[in-house]
This record gives structure tokens, C-alpha cells and sequence, in this order.
């Protein structure tokens, strides 16, 4: 404790002249500062070459200028009246929808039982991150292997087990590759959750735990009316990135499906990808893209609003 | 508490610094080449014998022009057009391109690479018409071929054939029946391709267009379609062919089903015979090739054109430009061409090459030769519509294939989707 | 009613942990075992030929396809990993915390842009990073690629870290600003050490980012050095053919020095907030 003292009073003899807001205020600009010049030098320009390319004519022939022939709205209501495009925004929603809830599920039930003590707890924990340790190509690869009707692990277990008798088309069915590519990414994202919502649970002190468990208060009781609320601003941001996430999916439906068959897996930025690097559509695509844009811009008041009380604790007031 | 802070700090501090010096090194490395000519060059082919024959090349070459390095860059298939658009982009596209021949016209849209009529020493005499104009357009040639060109055929396993007692089939009726007497509990009785890519569309255009099918696809959702399409369903329908194909590429997925047994037939290209080879099979005594049927008899079979294509970007200037053709010309030289080709697996581009191969390769060139003589550039009289046409094509493909529509209601959207492109 | 919980674990472990399982397996079986329809528990006609491609390059005997030894390519990835793990720290650490502990108007427009700026596909990202990057010569380098990467991480490692901070106690805070502590002596020598876990968790997430990342890779680089693994695996993903033995094989020597970091960092996530706490 004393060397802290002494590194505070070290710092406090610099700026005697500034009053506690005026350098909180200093401070917040300066530790800004980096993340402002990253979003303007990585994201700004992209963003608004992509909504620039959204309003143009585009073909092979434009893309290498900066500018081409002025489309006013041609390219949105084409994305719009394209029923595949339409398909595709839907299909993203249902996608994105049933993917967080079972991930979240899967992820908190995981992260609860990680902060149980049983042997081989550690260990378990350590594990649960691999499958992030994966390249996502060969994560979409693999599953695609693993899902093949022939010769597939899963339809081999469950001939096995003799839940079926004829080889399930995962992937080949276009009512079922839907099923499959949710399934591989409620996979792919159990670690995301697990370890974020573990994370915050260990934050949470042990006092206010104990307490309410001398008031009485049953496991179900202490989770509901103790913890969630402490680790609430997790469970929000973890969701809301976890929707973002999700919203622009892109490598594991290509690894798995391609989009197919026949469509039935495109989902926003696999087909905006199609269309701009398959049929060269450029506006097209950056159009269909612009979509998540409007989705970011209608989340994040939608978050800062749910928030709010999150942030009114965290800056000194009301606890 | 502060330990731990004071420690990070310093493991922080040394990544940063290991970090800093990595990249100045790399920087240096890239910076001391300023002086002498070094062409980058891209392309997708990764089996053992193109790259050989990239690296003979390249080194052959390097030793005949001093002070100029060749690099060389490797990108899957399914994302060279993807980074080449990218670069053209960028106006930062490799001194050489290899490209699919589908996509010539596409990047010669794009502006960012040069036309080699009227530079030093170029000349299309000699070869294949087909082969040359690809890469033809505004009066000017802007492509020569890498290793030739190729095309495809039916193989057919020997051993299968004469188990089941058949023939190699002549006309579609005899390929569905073929295909039903060879399907056993061990394999199927052919491997078809039907992914969302390309070469379902290729794999499909014999059927289609010795069928009459227009090279436009202006009556895919005519006759000729109709009957081509059904066909394949039939062979799903029939359990002739497995329904995995929806997820199979030409090569490696499809040919891997008939190299490893599972597949009696299989529609597809002489760059299989390295391959064939290498895992026991030899023209003759363990595969056969036919045409690819036909639905009459006698029927003139057309096939499509395969084969990639340079091409020399804006990149570097004049001098680096002449000397990226230099390096393709350099292989268009007879002697080098046979070479390559053997390599490859490709038949030579030139005429003459090409029939001084059929002397020295085997008998299992017959029937490409023959085919690639009369085969069809697709993007000849489409350019850059070609690729959008292919994906109508092959979505309906596995719209019907798949079940999820019937043959005629998928080449009825295709049609519509078509027309419009033709129109646009 | 602890082995019951060992049991749900080994249970959640095993399906999560099966298609790596598969890989390991496969990768011990040669390409034509792989693709024999047939999907074997146990490696079948095991064989350690698709290690030897991996790690000493060329083609030993399954003369498929030729790609160079993966040692390097693990060894670049492994940079790109910690500098993208390092970046985000530095840019993101100062900033959630700015954003969570100071009122500060600018706040929501910029809690808005990092959500904008995360939705944006890296696809989309990578066309024109290329663009901008060609023109200040940061194509092909280690620096281009890791701010690239950092496109993965950084936005979400301060909305993160944001959300980490709100549950920091405020009394700890203000106990240092009373004391006279400069803003920054504060952040460094309170706010750091009590979010140690979360800070590790949201570096463990960019170093992943930056390791797993194929798409700037592929876009950004041009084959003259620097070739990280993800780009290395696809060197055997090829149009004409492909080797899937070593595909797998490369995925497994990918994992090991991940697991490796991973282990290593756990331990730090594990030990979670025992240092420091409001009664001091």
C-alpha cells in the first residue's frame, strides 16, 4: 500500500491547476485518442466507399475507378425485388435469432457449471476454447465432411444407434442445410459465451452471494435476484456482439454449403457476396450489405437505452 | 498485485518491440530488391506436376534474363477471380495472371491489363481458333494459353463394365441403363458434379448443347434443356448417382469417387491422368473413354473449352510489362509448350504441338483431341455475361436435382433470369 | 453430486469437442481413407505421411499436391496473433474505460460507430483496406496485416471491456482521486490489475482473431514472405486436387501452440478477481 501511495503522490505534483472534471475530461479525449484514429483509418473509408458503391452503376469496367455512373436508388429496389435477396434478409433474422438464443442457453449452462467445484474443472474449461483454435475454412470443411450423406460421422452414429435407417441428406436437402448450418454455428459459438458469461460470473462477490443465502434464498433465487443483475452489462454486451456476430456470418456457411443447394443457405453476406464477385454486381452487393449498417444504427440505441442503468451505476451515483 | 502489473508491462513492452522488428526486417527485405525487374505472378494450379513445371519455367527463365526474379503466388481456385477483382481494384494487380478462361473477358473489363497484340514478337499463328479468342476483344488480343487447353469425356472403369456385362454408352438411353446395371451396395454407377459452381455448368454443357442448346442459353428452358436436365434427375432419381454431387466438385470430390472406386463413370478432364496414374489406373486396363453420349445417335458432340490464360497487368510500367510477356511467349515456344502440357495434363495449344503430341502421348488423347477441336469458348459472343449466365444454369440444376423444384419450373427461372442478362 | 457435474462436463466436452476429434483422427489416414465413405473412430491404416508433408513440405509419398513446410507459416501466424492481441489491448484498454467511467457526451456517438464499424463483413473490409493500403505501401507487411485483423477485435474488445469496467467499484476510484491521483495513475494502478480477467479473455479473443484470420491474409498479402497457416492450409485445397491428409494434418499443427498460449492464459482468466476488492 505504501508504494501505491507513493506512485499517487509522484503523479499528483504535475497538475495542480486542473479541477477533477477538467482532467477527467483531458484524460477521456487522450484515452480515446487511439480508438478514434483506428475506427477513422480501418473502418470510416470502407464504410463510405461501400455506400458510395451502393448508389453507382457498377460493372467490371467501374471498379477499378473511384467513382462511377450514378444509380440513385436502382441498386436498393433491384436488392429488394430480388426474391433470393429477400430470402436471404429473412432467412439471416431466423438464423441470427435461433443461433443466440441456443448459444446463449449453452453458453450460460457451461459457464454456471464451470463455476461449480468438480474434478477436472479446470481442465474442462481450459478444453472449451478449442474449437476456436480452428481456422473457420476448416471448421466449415470438417463439418462439411462430418455431415456428408455417405460416409458422414453423423449419419453413421445414428445408423449405429439405429435412430435411422436411410442416410439423412444434411446438407443436400434444401429444407435441411438450414438446420445444419445453425447447428455448426450454435457450435462455433458456445466458447464465445462461455467464457465471456464465465468471466463476469467470477466477478461477481462472494458476500452477496453469502448473504442471500443466509436470508434463505434457494440457488434458483440467488441466480435470478443476485447475479444476473451484477453480471447483467455482460449479458447485454454479449448478446448484442454476439447478434452482430452472427448477423454477418460469411466463412462457415461458404466452408459448408456455399450458399446451396440452390439458394437455400444464402444468407445476407454470402449473397451480397455473389453478387458482387459472381455476377459483378458491385452496387448490388454493397447494397444488400448496407442492410447490416441500418441493423447496427437500430441496435445501438436500442443497446445504450437497455444500458443505461449499467452506466448510471458504473459513473458514482446510485448503486 | 503491482508485481504482476510491473511484469506485464515488460512482456508487453518485449512483444512490441519483437513485434517492431519483425516487420522493419521484413520491410528491409522487400526494399533491397528495388534495383532489377521482379514479376509477381498468381494462379490456382497446385497439383505436382504444374508446379514443376512452374518452377522449371520460372527457373529456366530467371537463368536466360539476369536480374529479373520471378514470384510466384498460389490462391485457391475459389478465390483467385475474387482477390484478381480486388487488386484491379487497387490498380495493384500481379505483373502475371493466370486466369480460368471464363474469366478473361471479365478482367479485360476491368482495364487494369494490357493487350499484347503489338507487343514485340506476338503472334496467334498456329493455334486452336477456340483457344485464341477468349481472350479477344475491341480488335486486340489481351491472352495467351499457359499450358493449352483441355476439355472432357466420359471414363468408365474397365473392370466394372465387364462385371456388369455393358458397353461404354453411345446415347443417353444407354447411359441411364448403364448407370442403373452398374450401381451396386459398393458403388454408384457414375459420379455426377452438381456444387454451386462453375463446373456444374460445364459438366452440363455437352449435354446441353449437342442437344441443340443454344451457346447463349437462350432456350435453356426449351427441349434441349429440358431433356438435358432430366436426364441428370433421372440418374439422382434412379439412385444411379449419389446425391452428394449437390456438394461435389469436378475435381478432386467427383474424380476422387471414381479413382477410389465408388463411382463406374464419371464425366471429366485429361488433367485426371497424373492422378489416375499415380493410384494404379492406366488407359485401357483399368479406364476407358468415350465421347460423352449423346441423346440420338450420330449426334455432333460439343464440348466446353477449359484451360487457364495469362495475362500481363498495367503494374510496373513498360518494363516490367514487356518482360511479363517475355516470360509468357517464352512458353508458347514449341518445345516448351509439349512439355508443359505433359506436366499439366493439358493438350498444346498450337496445332501442330498438338499432333506431335498424339504421338508421343497415349491413345488416351483420341478422344480429347478430337472434342477439343470442335469445343466451345464459353464466354465467346457473352463476355462478362458468361459467369451470370452459369449461375442461373447451375442454381437450377440444383433446383431440380435437389428436389426443390421440378425440372421445367427451375429452367423456367433460369430463363427469365437469363433473358434479362442477354438483354442487359 | 460433483461427479454429476464432472459427468455433464465430460458430456458438453465430448460434442464440443468432436469435430476436433475428427480431425485428429483423419489426419493420421491418408487422403484415400478419407474419402472411402466411410468415417473410422479409430485411425484406419494409419500412417504418419501427411506430418511429413506438413512439416518437412515437398510430397513425401502422397504426391497430391506441394506445399512448403508449415513451421514457418505457424511461426508468422503466431506474430500476427500477439500483434493483433497487442493492438487491441492499446486500443482498446484506455477506451472502454474512458467510455464506462467519465461522462462524456461523445459517448454515444462513438458506442454507435464501434457497433456500425463490428457489423461491417470482413469481406467488405478487406476490398477496400486493400485500396487504402496499396497506396500507403502497407501491402504485404506484418503491420498492414495486423491492423487489418485488428478489425476483428478491436470494436468488440471495448464494447467488452466497457461492460467489464461498469462492475468495477466506483469507491476505489474516487478513494484514488481523493487521494490526488492523476487520471492515468488511477486507470493503470487500479482499474488494470481488478480487470485482469477480462482483459485476458478479450486479449485471448484477438490473438484468436488475428491467428484464425484468412480473408485479409488472402487479400493483403501476395506470397513474397509472409504466409501465416491459415493460408498455408489452403495450399492444399487446390482446384485439380487435394490432399486432405494434409489439410488435417495442418489444422493439428496449427492447434498445438494455440493450445499452448491458451493454457497459459486460462490460468490468468481462472484466478479471477482475489486481488483487490472494495474493503482493501
Amino acid at each position: 500500500m505504501t508504494q501505491m501511495n507513493m506512485e499517487i503522490e509522484a503523479g499528483t505534483a504535475a497538475k495542480p491547476w486542473l479541477s477533477s472534471r477538467r482532467k477527467q475530461q483531458l484524460a477521456g479525449w487522450v484515452f480515446l485518442t487511439p480508438a478514434i484514429a483506428y475506427l477513422l483509418f480501418a473502418f470510416a473509408l470502407p464504410i463510405v466507399y461501400n455506400v458510395m458503391l451502393s448508389f453507382e452503376q457498377t460493372s467490371p469496367a467501374t471498379i477499378a475507378n473511384f467513382t462511377a455512373p450514378f444509380a440513385g436508388l436502382d441498386n436498393y429496389r433491384a436488392v429488394f425485388n430480388d426474391p433470393t435477396s429477400r430470402e436471404a434478409i429473412v432467412r439471416t433474422f431466423e438464423f441470427t435469432f435461433l443461433s443466440l438464443l441456443f448459444q446463449f442457453l449453452i453458453g450460460f449452462a457451461l459457464a454456471l457449471l464451470f463455476s461449480l467445484r468438480f474434478p477436472g474443472r479446470t481442465f474442462a474449461r481450459s478444453l472449451i476454447i478449442v474449437p476456436w483454435l480452428l481456422p473457420l475454412i476448416v471448421t466449415g470443411v470438417i463439418f462439411r465432411f462430418l455431415f456428408q450423406a455417405e460416409g458422414g460421422a453423423v449419419n453413421q452414429l445414428l445408423t449405429n444407434v439405429g435412430l435411422t435407417d436411410h442416410p439423412i441428406q444434411w446438407l443436400n436437402d434444401p429444407n435441411l442445410a438450414f438446420w445444419t448450418i445453425l447447428v455448426a454455428n450454435i457450435w462455433l459459438g458456445i466458447p464465445f459465451f462461455t467464457l465471456l458469461l464465465y468471466s463476469a460470473l467470477q466477478d461477481v462477490p462472494v458476500e452477496g452471494k453469502e448473504a442471500a443465502m443466509i436470508d434463505g434464498a434457494g440457488a434458483w433465487q440467488r441466480l435470478r435476484l443476485v447475479i444476473v443483475p451484477i453480471i447483467l452489462p455482460v449479458i447485454e454486451v454479449t448478446l448484442l456482439l454476439g447478434f452482430v456476430f452472427t448477423v454477418k456470418v460469411f466463412d462457415l456457411v461458404i466452408g459448408l454449403t456455399g450458399g446451396g443447394p440452390a439458394n437455400s443457405t444464402q444468407l445476407i453476406t454470402t449473397w451480397s457476396y455473389n453478387l458482387s464477385f459472381q455476377v459483378f454486381n458491385f452496387g448490388q452487393g454493397a447494397a444488400l450489405n448496407n442492410v447490416l449498417l441500418v441493423l447496427a444504427l437500430i441496435c445501438s440505441p436500442m443497446y445504450l437505452w437497455l444500458s443505461r442503468s449499467s452506466l448510471q451505476r458504473s459513473r458514482g451515483g446510485e448503486a | 498485485m503491482n508485481g504482476f502489473t510491473r511484469r506485464r508491462r515488460w512482456v508487453l513492452a518485449l512483444l512490441a518491440t519483437a513485434l517492431f522488428a519483425v516487420a522493419a526486417l521484413a520491410s528491409q527485405v522487400s526494399s533491397s530488391a528495388a534495383t532489377k525487374i521482379t514479376l509477381t505472378e498468381e494462379d490456382y494450379f497446385n497439383t505436382p506436376g504444374q508446379t514443376a513445371a512452374l518452377a522449371l519455367y520460372s527457373k529456366q527463365f530467371e537463368a536466360t534474363h539476369p536480374g529479373v526474379t520471378v514470384k510466384r503466388q498460389y490462391v485457391p481456385f475459389a478465390n483467385l477471380n475474387t482477390k484478381l477483382l480486388t487488386q484491379a481494384a487497387g490498380h495493384d494487380l500481379p505483373n502475371l495472371l493466370a486466369v480460368d478462361n471464363p474469366f478473361v473477358s471479365t478482367m479485360i473489363s476491368t482495364g487494369q491489363v494490357i493487350p499484347l497484340s503489338g507487343l514485340k514478337g506476338f503472334s496467334t499463328q498456329g493455334y486452336y481458333p477456340a483457344v485464341i479468342k477468349e481472350g479477344y476483344s475491341g480488335g486486340k488480343y489481351y491472352s495467351l494459353p499457359v499450358a493449352g487447353a483441355n476439355s472432357i469425356a466420359l471414363i468408365y472403369n474397365i473392370a466394372m463394365l465387364k462385371a456388369a456385362n455393358i458397353s461404354p454408352p453411345k446415347t443417353w438411353a444407354d447411359l441411364v441403363a448403364a448407370a442403373k446395371a452398374l450401381t451396386t451396395p459398393d458403388h454408384y454407377g457414375i459420379a455426377l458434379t452438381c456444387e454451386a459452381a462453375e463446373d456444374t455448368t460445364w459438366q452440363w454443357e455437352p449435354f446441353f448443347w449437342t442437344n441443340g442448346g443454344k451457346a447463349t442459353f437462350s432456350n435453356v428452358s426449351g427441349a434441349p434443356g429440358v431433356q438435358a436436365l432430366n436426364l441428370w434427375k433421372q440418374l439422382i432419381d434412379d439412385k444411379s448417382a449419389s446425391k452428394d454431387c449437390l456438394q461435389w466438385s469436378q475435381t478432386p470430390a467427383a474424380s476422387t469417387q471414381f479413382i477410389d472406386g465408388k463411382a463406374a463413370m464419371m464425366v471429366n478432364g485429361p488433367w485426371n491422368f497424373p492422378t489416375l496414374n499415380q493410384n494404379k489406373m492406366f488407359y485401357g486396363k483399368q479406364f476407358g473413354i468415350v465421347p460423352v453420349p449423346t441423346r440420338v445417335a450420330g449426334q455432333h458432340v460439343i464440348v466446353p473449352l477449359g484451360g487457364e490464360d495469362w495475362m500481363v497487368s498495367k503494374s510496373g510500367g513498360t518494363d516490367a510489362q514487356q518482360m511479363a510477356f517475355e516470360y509468357i511467349k517464352g512458353m508458347q515456344a514449341p518445345a516448351m509448350e509439349l512439355k508443359l502440357a505433359k506436366l499439366f495434363g493439358y493438350l498444346p495449344g498450337k496445332v501442330a504441338v498438338s499432333k506431335q503430341y498424339l504421338k508421343q502421348a497415349g491413345p488416351e488423347w483420341q478422344v480429347y483431341i478430337q472434342q477439343t477441336l470442335f469445343a466451345h469458348p464459353r464466354t465467346l459472343g457473352l463476355g462478362v455475361k458468361y459467369p451470370k449466365i452459369s449461375q442461373a444454369v447451375w442454381t437450377a440444376i440444383q433446383a431440380a436435382l435437389s428436389g426443390s423444384k421440378s425440372v421445367q419450373d427451375s429452367l423456367n427461372t433460369a430463363q427469365s433470369q437469363i433473358s434479362t442478362i442477354l438483354k442487359g | 453430486m460433483r461427479w454429476l457435474c464432472t459427468l455433464a462436463a465430460a458430456v458438453a466436452l465430448v460434442v464440443v469437442l468432436f469435430p476436433v476429434y475428427a480431425i485428429i483422427v483423419g489426419s493420421f489416414e491418408s487422403t484415400e481413407t478419407l474419402f472411402s465413405g466411410t468415417f473410422y473412430w479409430l485411425p484406419h491404416a494409419a500412417t504418419l505421411d501427411n506430418y511429413r508433408t506438413v512439416l518437412q513440405g515437398g510430397s513425401a509419398s502422397t504426391e497430391q499436391t506441394v506445399g512448403g513446410s508449415q513451421l514457418s507459416h505457424v511461426l508468422t501466424s503466431l506474430i500476427v496473433g500477439l500483434g493483433t492481441a497487442v493492438l487491441a489491448l492499446v486500443v482498446a484498454v484506455p477506451a472502454a474505460y474512458a467510455l464506462s467511467k467519465y461522462r462524456m457526451r461523445v459517448t454515444i456517438l462513438l458506442v454507435s460507430a464501434l457497433l456500425v464499424a463490428q457489423i461491417v463483413p470482413s469481406i467488405v473490409l478487406a476490398t477496400s483496406l486493400f485500396i487504402v493500403f496499396h497506396w500507403i505501401h502497407l501491402v504485404n507487411t506484418y503491420p498492414g496485416l495486423i491492423i487489418a485483423d485488428g478489425t476483428y477485435a478491436i470494436p468488440f474488445a471495448i464494447l467488452v471491456l466497457r461492460a467489464f469496467f461498469f462492475s468495477l467499484p466506483n469507491e476505489l476510484v474516487d478513494a484514488a482521486r481523493v487521494d490526488g491521483a492523476s487520471e492515468w495513475t488511477t486507470f493503470k494502478l487500479i482499474v488494470l490489475p481488478l480487470a485482469r480477467s477480462a482483459v485476458i479473455t478479450v486479449a485471448v479473443f484477438a490473438f484468436l482473431a488475428g491467428w484464425g484470420d484468412f480473408i485479409f491474409a488472402l487479400t493483403i498479402l501476395n506470397g513474397a514472405g509472409i504466409e501465416p497457416i491459415t493460408l498455408g492450409i489452403y495450399s492444399y485445397l487446390g482446384n485439380y486436387s487435394t490432399d486432405w491428409g494434409a489439410v488435417m494434418a495442418s489444422a493439428v499443427v496449427a492447434l498445438v501452440p494455440a493450445a499452448v498460449l491458451l493454457v497459459v492464459a486460462q490460468r490468468y482468466i481462472a484466478s479471477g478477481l482475489t486481488a483487490g476488492s472494495v474493503k482493501g
